[in-house]
Formats: C-alpha cells, sequence, structure tokens
C-alpha cells in the first residue's frame, strides 16, 4: 500500500534540513518549513508516518490550560485547528463539539473556578460550569461526579490519522521528501555544530537535525550529545465499537485522570492513567489499565455498560518532569533542535509547527516557544502547570 | 427453495426440534440450536447486514469465525451486533438486520455504494474539506445514522456490570477445544495436570465437528471427524481434572501473564503456568471485484453449513478450488445435491496434481475448469455469476450461479500468540516449515494443531497429544524442549533457538 506523502526516489546525500521523526510533530514543521521556502527539507522514520503517539493519542484539542507558558500556545493551535482542513486541503474531521474539564470534589471545582477566571485574564474563551450545567453539556455522565468544571465550547478533537495524512501530502506537494524506513542511527557533530546524521541507508550531510522523535526522542539526543532530561512513559487507550451519539464534547476527568470522546462514526475513545507514570517503553496493552479503563468509564458515563471494546493500545511519551514540551534550539550543539517531551503533542502540533520553522527560518525562537527550552529544565526552572489530566509524582502537576 | 438437507450421506446427528421466532415481523422457522444466521439463511434470507461505510449486502458464510468478522450481526430481542453464525436459535426471539434503511434488502443508504465512484475511499478526507460549518453539519447528521442508533439493552448492561469470576491460577491452559486442544488437554490431564479448557464454540469440537469423512484416531481405527471429537469432548467432559470452558472467549494474554476469559457466567482471569494455543485456522478470502457479495461464502463455513446444520449454502454453485479441500468439499455439496456449475481452480495446470478432480465429480459430468483465474463476481443482493478466465487467452467463461464456494487456502489463528510475540519476550521463526508441527516458545507456552500450520486432523490430533505430554513434564522456570514436535521433522532448524528431543 502506497504510504500518503511518502517518498519513492532514495534518500539524498545531503539536506538543508533534516527532521527525525515523521509524526504529527516532524510533518507539521517540514510543512510549515517549507511553506516559508525552506528547499530540500527531509523527514526520516524508521517506521511509517504517525506510527508512534500520533497515531496512539486520546486525539482531544483545547487551549484551556492553567499557565501563560500553556494557554498561550495551545490557544494559537486551537485557532489553526479550526482552519486546519482548508490549510492542508484535507479534511482531518476536526470537530469543535467543545471540551469538558470535569471537576468531581470540591476542591477539584474550586481549582477549575480559579482556572477560568486565570484562562480570561489571559485572553482565553473559556467559561467555569456549574454541576448543573456540566450535566446538560453531558447528559450522560455520571451526575456525582459531575460538581462542576471549566469548558470551552470552540475546542474539541480531529481524526488523528487524518491529520498525519494532512500535513504530510502537503508537506509533499511543496517538495518535503519523507522518507519511511529509515533508521537514524548517529548524529555527525563537529566543532560544536550539526554536520549530518547517519543512517541504515547511508550518511546524510545537512546543517539542521530537528529531533521529533516522540518516544525515541531521548536516543536521537543521545546521538548528537545533547542531554534531554526527559523519561519514557506508557500510556494507554481504547476504542468501542459504534454506537448512538451520547457524547458531543470532549471530556477529561480530574479525578479519574481519564479523557474520552465520540467519534462522529460513533465510537468512544479514550484512555485513563494510574496515579503514577509508567515508566516503560513498551507498546503493550496492559491488562491493569485495561481493566481500569473499563471500570472507569463504564463509572463516568454509565451508559457504556456493556458496549464491547474494538482495540486497546500503548503508546509512548518522553516526558519532562514539568510535563510540559521541549521545543527549541539545544544549547550544547549548533543546528540541533528539540520538538519533543511531548504529553500534549498532537493538540500543540499546527502551533508549534509554524513557530517552530519560523524560529529555525530567522534564527530566532518566537516568543510563544521560548518558555519551553530545554534550558529550563537544566536549570530546574518547571514551569507550572495545574490544569493536566496526566498522571504525575507528588509535588507535580496533577 | 428448500435448502434443508433431508437426506444426508452421514450419520451425523441432525438437529430435531422445529422453532418459531420473529424476523421484521414475519413468522420464520428453524431447528432448536442451529446458528440464527442458519435458519435465516434457510428461510432464503441472504442480506443479512449491511457493510458499515457502503452499506453493501452481506450474508452468511463470508469470514464467518474470523474474529472481525462483521457478515451477520443482527439484533436479536433488542441486542444488538449479536454475531448470528454464532448465536444458537432458541425460538421464540425477534431477529432484526441492523445498518439499513429503511431496510436492509432495500436500503437507500446503498445509494453510496452505487455511486461509489463519486465516493472513492478515503472520501471523507476530500469533502467539505474548505468549510468547516458545512463539516460540522455532516458530523451531526453522520451521528444519527452513526451507531446504527445502537444503545445496549438494559440486559446487556446488567450482565456486564455483573462481578466477575475473579482470578484462578491454573497449571495449564489449553485455548481452543478442536481436536489438537482436546487431545492435549487428555494428555496432560492423564500425566496429572490440571487442565483448563476453553472454547468459543457452544460445543467443544472445532472444525472437526463439520468433518464427516474419516480421520484416524488415536487407537488407529478410522471414525468420522465428528464423532471423534465428539468422543474426545465427552471425555475431557468427565475427566476430573479438566475444566471445560465453552461459549468462552479467551480475550487475550498480557504482560504478568493475565489471561482474561469472557464465560458466560462472567470474567475469569486465568493465571496459567502453561499455555497451549491451539486456536485453529481459518479460511482466507480470495480476492476479485464482488468477493463480498452474498452468496460468496468460504469452505469453513460451507463444511459447517451442510455438515452439521444440514442446510445447503444454494442450489447452484461454483467450487473455486485453489487448496486440495476444495475438491473435497465439492464432493460433499455435490452429495449433499447442491448442482455445481463448475470447479474452478486458478493454478496453473501444470502445478494441479493428477487425479485432483474426484472421478465422483467427472461421472456426473460437473465442468471442470484448472488453470481459469476469478475476474469477478456479479450481483447485487445476491451472486448471480462468477466470470472466470483461462490463465492464458482472453475468452472468458461466465457461470451462472447462486453461491460460489472459495478454498483459498487457511491461515492459523494466532491472534493471541502474535499478542505475545509482540511483547518482545518471544520470538517466532516466521520461516518455520509449517508442516513441521507443534512448537513450543519459551515459558511454558505451546502451539499446535492449526494454529501451528497443520491441516490434517490426524497430525492435529498426535501433535495435540504430544505436546500436552511435554508440557505436563515442563517446570515452570526451565525452558520447554519441544521445537519442533513432529517426529519426522527432528533435525530440522527449530524455531526460538529451543532444541528437539
Amino acid at each position: 500500500m502506497a504510504i500518503p506523502g511518502a517518498c519513492r526516489s532514495p534518500l539524498r546525500r545531503a539536506y538543508d534540513v533534516v527532521i527525525v521523526g515523521a509524526g504529527v510533530q516532524g510533518l507539521a514543521l517540514a510543512y510549515e518549513l517549507a511553506k516559508l521556502g525552506v528547499r530540500d527539507v527531509a523527514v526520516l522514520d524508521r517506521s511509517y508516518p504517525g506510527g508512534g503517539g500520533s497515531g496512539r493519542n486520546g486525539e482531544m484539542i483545547r487551549s484551556a490550560f492553567g499557565s501563560r507558558e500553556w494557554t498561550g500556545l495551545f490557544d494559537e493551535s486551537l485557532r489553526r485547528w479550526r482552519t486546519l482542513s482548508a490549510e492542508l486541503d484535507f479534511n482531518v474531521l476536526f470537530s469543535g463539539s467543545g471540551y469538558l474539564v470535569l471537576a468531581s470534589t470540591p476542591e477539584q471545582v474550586e481549582r477549575c473556578r480559579a482556572d477560568a477566571v486565570r484562562q480570561a485574564a489571559l485572553g482565553v474563551r473559556s467559561q467555569f460550569v456549574t454541576a448543573e450545567e456540566a450535566r446538560r453539556i453531558v447528559p450522560e455522565v455520571n451526575p456525582d461526579l459531575a460538581l462542576g468544571g471549566v469548558y470551552q465550547d470552540h475546542a474539541g478533537f480531529a481524526h488523528h490519522d487524518a491529520v498525519v495524512w494532512g500535513y504530510a501530502r502537503a508537506a509533499a506537494r511543496l517538495g518535503v521528501e519523507i522518507h519511511t524506513g529509515v533508521t537514524v542511527t548517529g548524529v555527525e557533530v563537529a566543532g560544536g555544530a550539526v554536520r549530518g546524521v547517519r543512517t541504515d541507508r547511508g550518511d546524510v550531510s545537512t546543517p539542521v537535525v530537528v529531533n521529533a522523535a516522540g518516544g525515541a526522542a531521548r536516543a536521537i539526543a543521545e546521538m548528537a550529545g545533547v542531554r534531554l532530561p526527559t523519561r519514557t512513559c506508557r500510556l494507554e487507550m481504547i476504542v468501542t465499537e459504534s454506537v448512538a451519539p451520547f457524547l458531543r464534547p470532549a471530556l477529561a476527568s480530574l479525578e479519574l485522570l481519564g479523557y474520552c470522546h465520540q467519534t462522529a462514526r460513533g465510537e468512544f475513545v479514550g484512555g485513563t492513567e494510574l496515579p503514577y507514570p509508567d515508566v516503560s517503553d513498551s507498546l503493550n496493552g496492559t491488562y491493569t489499565l485495561l481493566a481500569d479503563m473499563a471500570a472507569k468509564f463504564v463509572r463516568l458515563l454509565p451508559r457504556l455498560a456493556g458496549v464491547r471494546l474494538l482495540r486497546h493500545w500503548a503508546g509512548l511519551v518522553d516526558q519532562a518532569d514539568d510535563l510540559s514540551p521541549v521545543i527549541g534550539p539545544a544549547p550544547e550543539v549548533g543546528g540541533f533542535y528539540l520538538t519533543c517531551g511531548w504529553v500534549y503533542g498532537f493538540m500543540g502540533a499546527p502551533a508549534t509547527g509554524a513557530l517552530l520553522a519560523r524560529g529555525i527560518h530567522e534564527g530566532v525562537m518566537p516568543e510563544l516557544l521560548r518558555p519551553f527550552s530545554v534550558t529550563r529544565l537544566h536549570e530546574g526552572r518547571l514551569i507550572q502547570e495545574g490544569a493536566l489530566v496526566v498522571a504525575a509524582e507528588e509535588g507535580n502537576a496533577a | 427453495m428448500n435448502l434443508r438437507i433431508t437426506t444426508h450421506p452421514s450419520a451425523s446427528p441432525a438437529r430435531s426440534r422445529r422453532v418459531a421466532f420473529t424476523f421484521e415481523g414475519r413468522t420464520l422457522h428453524g431447528y432448536e440450536g442451529e446458528p440464527v444466521a442458519t435458519a435465516l439463511h434457510a428461510a432464503g434470507v441472504r442480506v443479512l447486514s449491511r457493510s458499515f461505510k457502503y452499506h453493501r449486502p452481506r450474508g452468511i458464510g463470508l469470514t464467518c469465525g474470523t474474529p472481525s468478522c462483521p457478515g451477520c450481526q443482527l439484533t436479536i430481542d433488542g441486542h444488538y451486533g449479536v454475531p448470528g453464525c454464532a448465536t444458537p436459535l432458541r425460538g421464540g426471539e425477534s431477529v432484526r438486520r441492523e445498518r439499513a434503511w429503511p431496510g436492509a434488502d432495500w436500503d437507500l443508504l446503498g445509494a453510496i455504494d452505487r455511486f461509489s465512484a463519486l465516493v472513492p475511499a478515503g472520501f471523507q478526507f476530500r469533502l467539505l474539506r474548505g468549510s468547516p460549518r458545512l463539516a460540522h453539519l455532516a458530523e451531526r447528521l453522520m451521528g444519527v445514522i452513526a451507531g446504527g442508533g445502537r444503545t445496549v439493552a438494559a440486559e446487556v448492561a446488567a450482565r456486564a456490570l455483573r462481578p466477575g469470576l475473579g482470578e484462578r491460577r491454573t497449571p495449564l491452559a489449553v485455548v481452543g477445544a478442536g481436536v489438537a486442544g482436546l487431545a492435549a488437554a487428555l494428555a496432560a490431564a492423564g500425566s496429572g495436570l490440571e487442565v483448563v479448557l476453553v472454547d468459543q464454540g457452544e460445543e467443544p469440537g472445532g472444525a472437526l465437528r463439520a468433518e464427516t469423512r474419516d480421520v484416524r484416531g488415536p487407537d488407529g481405527v478410522e471414525v468420522p471427524g465428528f464423532r471423534l471429537v465428539a468422543d474426545l469432548a465427552a471425555r475431557a467432559r468427565q475427566h476430573a481434572s479438566i475444566t471445560v470452558l465453552t461459549a468462552s472467549t479467551a480475550l487475550g494474554w498480557y504482560e504478568g501473564g493475565a489471561l482474561p476469559v469472557d464465560t458466560p457466567d462472567g470474567l475469569l482471569v486465568l493465571r496459567p503456568d502453561r499455555l497451549l494455543v491451539a486456536t485453529g485456522d481459518y479460511d482466507v478470502p480470495m480476492p476479485f471485484p464482488g468477493n463480498d457479495i452474498p452468496g460468496v461464502m468460504m469452505a469453513g463455513p460451507v463444511q459447517r453449513l451442510i455438515n452439521v446444520d444440514r442446510v445447503r449454502p444454494g442450489e447452484r454453485a461454483v467450487v473455486v478450488a485453489a487448496e486440495p479441500y476444495g475438491y473435497g468439499l465439492a464432493e460433499q455439496l455435490h452429495a449433499v445435491g447442491v448442482t455445481l456449475a463448475a470447479v474452478v481452480d486458478p493454478r496453473p495446470e501444470r502445478e494441479i496434481p493428477a487425479g485432483a478432480f474426484p472421478a465422483a465429480l467427472a461421472a456426473a459430468r460437473v465442468p471442470y475448469l484448472p488453470g481459469h483465474a476469478v475476474r469477478e463476481a456479479t450481483g447485487h443482493r445476491g451472486v448471480r455469476r462468477l466470470v472466470v478466465a483461462p490463465l492464458a487467452g482472453r475468452s472468458v467463461v461466465r457461470l451462472a450461479c447462486d453461491t460460489v464456494v472459495v478454498a483459498a487456502g487457511r491461515r492459523p489463528a494466532e491472534e493471541l500468540l502474535l499478542q505475545r510475540l509482540y511483547h518482545g519476550d518471544v520470538t517466532l521463526d516466521v520461516t518455520r516449515d509449517e508442516a513441521d508441527g507443534p512448537y513450543s516458545l519459551p515459558g511454558g507456552v505451546a502451539v499446535a494443531g492449526g494454529a501451528a500450520g497443520t491441516t490434517d486432523p490426524a497430525a492435529a490430533l498426535a501433535h495435540g497429544a504430544e505436546a500436552g505430554r511435554r508440557l505436563s513434564r515442563w517446570k515452570p522456570g526451565s525452558d520447554l524442549p519441544l521445537t519442533p514436535l513432529s517426529p519426522g521433522a527432528a533435525g530440522r532448524p527449530s524455531p526460538s533457538g529451543g532444541t528437539s528431543d
């Protein structure tokens, strides 16, 4: 089967930019670089486009976070999501059906109330909702778990495979070469700057390498001698058979560490997490999480009882201690850029691709990306983002 | 047209109790215990369902027995998505078809398929890409069609919410109670091991339940296949050390060794010390235009239809025999009164063994077309013609028929195994010769019968028994020296680094 956008000619010996990883981050960046007129961009992937986290995530999109850093970047992304199908000339099935972060305890209600106030101050369109309003937005939700929340009526979800295909095709149309089945085995560094990459299909010289390798980002960084203080964790998700529509918006539960939505054709898609990060580089679904997801989602949406599972899968995130992405140049090696450490990488891709492309093209990182520089992790200046629905260690965001 | 077989050449047990049920407002009759899909087929209902996206008609026998078969999902007593080919008729139930409006016979949504040139694969990614508002409206509309209005019945929800049966440690779990699994369970239990034997079917026996031809049994005596497995199943049920779980599906095989089983009484999580994968095999469909039209059927489901359910697949059939067992099935079809329009073998004539075409069919002047490839099947709600063409030459032959039986090969039902292989703690040599028979993997795991690529029932019986004996000798923590098991295969390179003994 032909892979959309994949290059059929052999790998060339030199490119202006080599992006490692044909996930949504790498492909969005490649597309935006080509749009800026950068020629000879190659995206290399050991597997197929979207084979990692880009095709394994929960597909959900919002910008109602708690920190200036996150809201800035993700609000820009949400703006781009709303016109992405037209931009890429490909229907990515974006659904602006809304996104509700659900609070189930008085403490969570207060947190949501504070988040909504902060979001308003940061110019993010969102609203605090009461228990009654939350139940009206999601009538099928277990009322015991719906004490309030934060709602974004123009956020939602998109079809993650379509996003990958859309970016890949659009990038290829602009001359980007997407090479699949190519494993990067080394990064050539001389005089403090990138010179090229070594691959199992030969060496390639390039002055710019972008690490967009998802779950493998730390390994790629190590090849260049770049320190990436992240760790690889496993997340798991399920999808059910199609059932009559009952859940309009995307829904995240702070109490259950769960997030879910129902697609236009009726499948329920969601994932939950245990209260601690699952440090693993395995792609196996576990029975522990399968049972956790089944129990939690039936509790959250009692109507799911008896609905059959179609699939269950795992994906990897390579996450930093503050669960925030790592974007921008690596300080140790000139020409080596990072867009990794992503936990919310799918929803963040449209903005990051465009902004990082501009940063690489102009040599100066745009304002919205600067807080995500890797140096923050080296210097212990962690981003304080409190509105995530992610398993975290004590003392971090939850 | 009466498809019921009144005089069956074999002595396999016939179902005798005739019961009534309601089908979309009509009263139909069938036999208690036969699959609901069979009862509908025998009553002349050819379109059992519609495909999800293009609303193409779906009939019986398409990919029965495969894990993802959507061919005959029915709504029975308000329970949607019930596999009609695996649900026994009890009598009195109300049966409806799904995913069609106003009905599956005349489905207006089927227009999507008639205009498929306008809506090629992936059309949803092209439509409305420039108009977010229209896309949003379309999404809402699709939401109404999506899921076919499926809502879980209260009874199904209550079943799902029952407390499970908890966890059970067992020395040996055998998944699949076909001939190999039954033989393995009996052999292991005979060596003193406690065994849990799991099977999806209402009754144990697997594919051999539909085999009327003789198979050499454990004592060297030839008996019809269905009788052999019935006897083994009776012995397994009587054995004090064997727990037989029928109508039970092993859902997966997870890290840490959990093997959750969906049983009629609730979810049971087995934690086996040893595992035998004896999940059998299933038919591989053949790629040609129209290969999903109702009436195009796989060999395995057809064999079950005629020999277990005693119902003819149709009145006039073409058998596409790309494998030897297709000829055997053609003979059985002929014997139960199906007119054979032709037997087609798509292999080049020089590759077809001499004498492949049964003498009985030749004597009955059944047209035989060796060296003919299948071009397409035509028909809308049922197949009307199969178009074939000689491998060399430009002519085509149009064969009028209401049934096409495809025997294009079988593949191991290896999902459980692949799940384990994907864990990365076991590797499988994919180049191994399937004729080598059963084989083992590290950690007390063995594979036997159709799941190991064995197609001969007598060999599957012997290999299953051998695997059961060796598993019973295996001690947790050691390697299982059983690769490969087949005595004749000693000295061949063994998979996964094990040794033959």
